[in-house]
């Protein structure tokens, strides 16, 4: 210390020692934070990669109607699509009408997902599972090497492994509405809510030179299920596109996400 | 709960009270200082949990670098998106040094940023020139300059007051 700043460290201790914060609300919410990040940096990394090819190609591939909002909310990886992602014309419609409306079928049970009860099942075997749920694919293994790898905490279940050949995740975690796509935006996604309450939201595919990503997220009142699916293998920097959709339909991705079977 | 978050936790618990402290004069009040323990928090554990990475040597020391870095690098978009008011938000509760604290927040709310860091650094969490030089990305001739005149301007603000508060 000099003259200069005689005192000083004194004058900024003691009008800070009484400052005696919520330690338990601090640490819950850096958890959660932290929890998000996490999960954003692990499952992002494909479709950051996939923004990167975007940028670059998005002028002679693709006409950029780029969307807004929730993509930037994404649970993941969304902040690195927001700006780039853009629906792409060479993506013909469906050849399919869009489903009907959940009461014109018989809507799943989801219920499992408004229970305080969380997933019980292991990270690992998910794949397993999503064999069963939707079958008719090659589903891989967990992919273990960096950036990915699988979460088993009891409040976070992500794993990434490939089907068909094409990089799928399924993101198993408490309900974050500040996570989910926001419904209002219709341009980007399909929100659905069903009888018990939970509300199925159905991203419109983005597509960057050919790579293409679909989203569903079953969001209830305590858990919330995210399945990704790509039509690239897990390097999507570096690889083509392997067919012209994701390796999992629509239709698959909403069995998946709103399966009771994680929470059995 | 696996070891390394059950570690993550003990460590977070333990830090968040001084964390706090320092991002309180920096936020200069409780929610944004919340927040920012929070961003903070979440940004360690990321690090914490990176696969592959070897672990943090001085946790402590990491967590104060990123709360004040984070600072900084929200400083600079606030100008964007937030709206002076003429109330300020809610202080926390008030106790009997929450005359003094309240005097020194507006005082170093009339600094620069970077500035306030420095001296948040320097004498609250008692680091080295050296140390906070290194920690901020700036020279140790820096970091005594902008010391020297962050604490003028201190004492024109506070005037009488900060020879009271060196005094008693």
């Amino acid at each position: 210390m000099t003259n200069h700043d005689t005192g000083v460290d004194r004058i900024f201790h003691e009008a800070t020692h009484r400052l005696n914060p919520d330690v338990d609300r601090l640490v819950a919410g850096g958890l959660e934070r932290g929890r998000v990040r996490r999960r954003r940096h692990l499952a992002g990394t494909a479709v950051a990669a996939v923004a990167t090819v975007g940028v670059i190609g998005v002028g002679a591939a693709v006409v950029p109607q780029l969307t807004t909002g929730p993509a930037g909310d994404l649970p993941v990886a969304s902040g690195e699509t927001s700006s780039t992602v853009a629906a792409s014309p060479s993506v013909p419609p469906s050849a399919t009408p869009t489903p009907p409306p959940a009461s014109e079928s018989p809507a799943p049970d989801t219920t499992h997902l408004g229970e305080t009860a969380g997933p019980t099942v292991h990270a690992a075997d998910i794949p397993g599972l999503v064999d069963q749920l939707v079958p008719g694919h090659d589903v891989g293994e967990p992919l273990m090497q960096p950036p990915y790898g699988v979460s088993d905490a009891p409040d976070d279940k992500t794993v990434h492994f490939e089907v068909d050949g094409m990089l799928t995740t399924v993101i198993i975690g408490p309900a974050s509405p500040t996570l989910a796509y926001d419904c209002a935006d219709e341009a980007v996604v399909d929100c659905r809510t069903l009888p018990d309450g939970t509300v199925v939201q159905v991203s419109v595919p983005t597509v960057n030179d050919g790579v293409t990503m679909q989203e569903v997220i079953a969001l209830g009142d305590a858990w919330m299920v995210s399945v990704l699916s790509y039509n690239a293998d897990d390097r999507p920097k570096s690889s083509e596109p392997l067919q012209d959709a994701p390796a999992l339909d629509e239709e698959e991705l909403v069995t998946l996400a709103t399966s009771d079977a994680w929470f059995e | 709960m696996p070891q390394d978050r059950e570690d993550f936790t003990e460590f977070a618990r333990a830090r968040a009270t001084p964390l706090y402290r320092s991002a309180w004069l920096l936020c200069g009040d409780a929610h944004r200082a919340e927040d920012l323990v929070q961003e903070t928090l979440a940004k360690v554990y990321v690090r914490w949990h990176r696969r592959l990475a070897p672990p943090i040597d001085n946790p402590a020391g990491y967590a104060q670098t990123t709360l004040v870095r984070t600072f900084i690098s929200a400083q600079r978009r606030r100008s964007s998106h937030e709206r002076p008011v003429e109330v300020l938000p809610d202080r926390g509760h008030v106790d009997d040094d929450a005359d003094a604290r309240i005097a020194l927040s507006a005082a170093l709310a009339e600094l620069q940023p970077l500035d306030r860091a420095v001296l948040v650094l320097r004498y609250l969490d008692d680091v080295s020139v050296a140390e906070t030089a290194s920690r901020l990305g700036i020279s140790a001739g820096a970091v005594r300059n902008r010391s020297l005149r962050a604490l003028d301007r201190l004492r024109s603000v506070l005037g009488a007051s900060l020879r009271d508060f060196i005094e008693s």
